[in-house]
């Protein structure tokens, strides 16, 4: 007897909630994995199904070449039904090769064939993200951070100072930072694992010193007020305190310093990745070794853009390359677009930015090269990761000893370089779901403010990926609506 | 804020209880009650499919579903007040649906093991130890900021004194105290020693405008760490400080103590965490001048024999 089990379709992630009847009959269940495959499908299939491209499991060897946007962003012409018994039998066949390769290869990863949730970036955004999400409920969805290069070697965040500061003027930023902050300080209670070393940052508490000229005053006291009645800790200073409390500061030219006295300063960004990723791993995340280079659309007949003509197009698929150049095909309900300085290549690859209508618009994140001395500074262009140690001689030393007497005599001990993920609208965080694609959502763009605010907007993307708005710290001013309309939303006065 | 034509309006964390003022008729609707029977009837099918081995996508699926089906379109606070009381079920109506929350717990593998039953107890005893630390605006708002600390530090078992009197004031062993219930003009707190009772980063919240304390002691304090050293700001008249035998504390939290423009004495006895001791307090000496430092040996040699750290 066939036994009926009513559930909801979960196709798009968002609005189509059809009720649908599914088959199955335990008895005659040859494998569990089979009654997966079968259930899924039917989940996954609606009235406008469409043929399954069958490289799930066979490995390909697509070239780079053939896997541009102009080429396969095409929807699959093909929209014929497939028959159950082929259907049926496509999947038993699949099955038995997904073991034999298993039993060959049982030391590769598995790569899923289907998530919940797929998070594109394995930095400290994409980790932060999984882990808020997964610590909300970790047995309820599958989680997948595809991270491009385990070792991260070219990460922004591994490359990144990790300074904390409240001291900016828009009021989401501040509170993100607040709240980092306090995350930061019961770290051994968030992301402790069971039998391990409870992770340690290595804060140092130093505060930061931003000094202003008379033009900059006024703006300086206006952001002094809003960081105050949110609750940092800032000390506003004359140039003659300056100079009691920093003797050694040439105070010509200052009207005002503002100097934070508490949850400011600078952590190891590598440990709290590393510490996110191992409490994702242990609430149930799987982090898989590949690099995301394309996706495939479905065609919607359902639903109508207004005032135009071209079709809608879902994403629900992304290919995936692995390490052996074995291209897998993964099918996600929710996708999170978490991957720094690439996250222009993604978006491209998403068709924002060559598509019509609301797609035109480009997400405006580039990778932007940075140096960091002992001293920090910025650097116009450069691709690899090599150090012009002339450019401190030339363009941060002068300024320094200038401000600072004492460091004429300095001399340089290390230096590195890394990637901002730069905004180039307004330099400030995009997050946020794009508003073509429901189900795919954006936390990038924080150009060398990402660390410190990374625990803050992993909890907003996993609010308004789990409760459908924000609730604690609302950032819908960040989102990918401001890029859109080109309304750029710029921090005043502050780097 | 409350709309006038309700005459009760309380939030708690997940739904807001309205109760009209009188003479709104309550109707019947059928829609709260499916609601019921369909909650009801989702959590026996999340259950039954559990022991059944139907894998977790379908449950996934279908409960993630449930809850978006059930997320009215109104994220907006508080809710409409056109909207009428349709039974008394809806009074306790949370104000978006099942949630997450719930889904997820139903979802979850219960631990029934007698570690995990003490790592649950370990997490509640320390939730509720943080609660009890945290600030109470009504506390400060009734005693004033000296009287509020006395009483915070000395119900908690520890000692206080201040300007002008020779006592130390604490608790017996009955657990009563000698500190007035009112606010009296003209006491200040000049000493505080909180040695050995456990005092959280949230705890300082409430030791805040204490301007003529003078003396700090928190020999002891399991809690302490860099973080709660580098609040210490908030304590600017400080004279002395005591964190001897705070296993916690490192060398980036003593840096943090140059912001102590008045300090004097500071004992750091015992501080086993700290790298490089000597050179930290001589750098901290440096920045103020007035300072002498307990509990550190400039002249031990004893470090020279040991091995050079990694270069």
């Amino acid at each position: 007897m066939n036994r009926f089990i009513l559930g909801l379709q979960f196709h798009n992630f968002r609005h189509s909630s059809k009720i649908v009847n599914i088959f199955y009959n335990p008895l005659s269940v040859s494998s569990p994995i089979s009654v997966w495959k079968i259930l899924s499908i039917k989940l996954a299939t609606n009235s406008n199904t469409r043929a399954f491209k069958d490289c799930d499991s066979e490995s390909h060897k697509i070239s780079a070449e053939n896997t541009t946007t102009t080429t396969t962003w095409t929807p699959n012409a093909t929209e014929e039904r497939e028959s159950a018994f082929k259907r049926t039998f496509r999947v038993l066949k699949e099955d038995l090769w997904n073991i034999r390769n298993s039993q060959i290869n049982s030391r590769e990863q598995r790569i899923p064939s289907e998530v919940d949730i797929a998070i594109i970036g394995g930095g400290i955004m994409g980790s932060s993200i999984a882990y808020w999400l997964k610590q909300r409920a970790p047995e309820s969805f599958n989680l997948i951070v595809l991270e491009r290069d385990p070792t991260y070697t070219c990460a922004s965040t591994t490359l990144s100072v990790g300074g904390i500061r409240q001291q900016f003027s828009l009021p989401e930023n501040i509170q993100l930072s607040l709240f980092s902050a306090s995350f930061l300080r019961n770290i051994k209670r968030h992301l402790s694992v069971l039998d391990q070393d409870p992770p340690d940052i290595a804060f140092q508490p130093h505060g930061y010193l931003f000094l202003a000229t008379e033009d900059g005053a006024a703006q300086m006291e206006a952001n002094h007020k809003l960081q105050v009645e949110l609750g940092a800790k800032i000390d506003l200073l004359s140039p003659s305190k300056l100079k009691e409390k920093f003797p050694w500061i040439r105070t010509d030219g200052i009207a005002l310093a503002s100097h934070g006295l508490e949850n400011e300063g600078w952590f190891d960004p590598w440990s709290l990745l590393s510490a996110f990723k191992r409490k994702a791993i242990s609430l149930g995340a799987q982090y898989v070794d590949g690099e995301v280079i394309n996706f495939e659309f479905d065609k919607e007949h359902e639903k109508i853009i207004e005032e135009s003509d071209d079709p809608y197009y879902s994403v629900n698929h992304l290919l995936v390359k692995t390490k052996t150049g074995d291209i897998k095909k993964i099918k996600f309900a929710v996708l999170i677009v978490a991957a720094g300085p690439s996250t222009g290549q993604v978006a491209k690859m998403l068709r924002i930015g060559t598509g019509p209508g609301i797609l035109k618009p480009p997400l405006p994140v580039e990778p932007s090269f940075l140096y960091f001395f002992p001293f920090q500074s910025e650097e116009p262009d450069g691709t690899d990761l090599d150090v012009d140690y002339t450019f401190f001689n030339k363009s941060v030393w002068p300024v320094l000893a200038e401000r600072v007497p004492a460091f004429e005599k300095i001399k340089m001990l290390s230096a590195w370089a890394g990637f901002y993920d730069y905004n180039t609208l307004d330099q400030n965080a995009i997050v946020g779901h794009h508003p073509y694609y429901n189900n795919i959502f954006f936390a990038t763009g924080f150009s060398g403010h990402g660390i410190q605010m990374a625990p803050g907007v992993g909890r907003a993307v996993m609010e308004l990926i789990l409760d459908g708005s924000y609730e604690s710290i609302d950032l819908t001013r960040f989102g990918v609506k401001r890029v859109i309309m080109n309304e750029p939303l710029l921090e005043r006065n502050i780097v | 804020m409350p709309d006038t034509e309700y005459l009760y309006y309380c939030q708690t964390s997940h739904f807001v209880i309205r109760i009209p003022r009188g003479g709104s008729k309550i109707k019947k609707k059928d829609k709260p009650r499916k609601r019921w029977m369909i909650c009801s009837a989702m959590y026996l099918f999340s259950r039954s499919l559990k022991t059944v081995q139907v894998p977790l996508c379908v449950i996934r699926y279908t409960t993630l579903g449930f809850s978006r089906l059930f997320n009215e379109n109104n994220p907006q606070f508080p809710r409409k007040p056109e909207e009428n009381l349709t039974s008394v079920f809806s009074l306790f109506k949370p104000r978006k649906g099942i949630g997450v929350d719930v889904l997820s717990f139903l979802h979850q593998k219960w631990d029934f093991s007698i570690s995990g039953f003490q790592r649950w107890n370990k997490r509640r005893k320390e939730a509720l130890f943080l609660q009890d630390q945290c600030y109470i605006p009504e506390r400060h708002n009734i005693l004033g900021p000296d009287l509020a600390s006395a009483h915070f530090i000395v119900h908690r078992g520890g000692c206080v004194k201040f300007v002008g009197q020779d006592i130390w004031l604490k608790k017996d062993e009955d657990d009563n105290y000698d500190l007035p219930s009112q606010y009296k003009p003209n006491m200040y707190l000049e000493k505080i020693d909180a040695s050995g009772i456990p005092l959280a980063y949230e705890g300082f919240d409430n030791l805040v405008n204490l301007l003529h304390l003078k003396s700090l002691t928190l020999h002891d304090s399991p809690h302490l760490d860099d973080w709660c050293l580098d609040r210490f700001h908030q304590f600017r008249s400080l004279e002395h400080l005591d964190i001897s035998g705070c296993q916690q504390v490192t060398e980036r939290g003593i840096c943090t103590l140059h912001k102590l423009k008045n300090l004097k004495k500071l004992n750091l006895t015992g501080v086993s965490g700290v790298k490089n001791l000597e050179l930290v307090c001589l750098l901290l000496e440096d920045v103020l001048p007035e300072l002498r430092i307990e509990g550190v040996n400039y002249m031990d040699t004893s470090i020279l024999g040991q091995a050079s750290p990694e270069k």
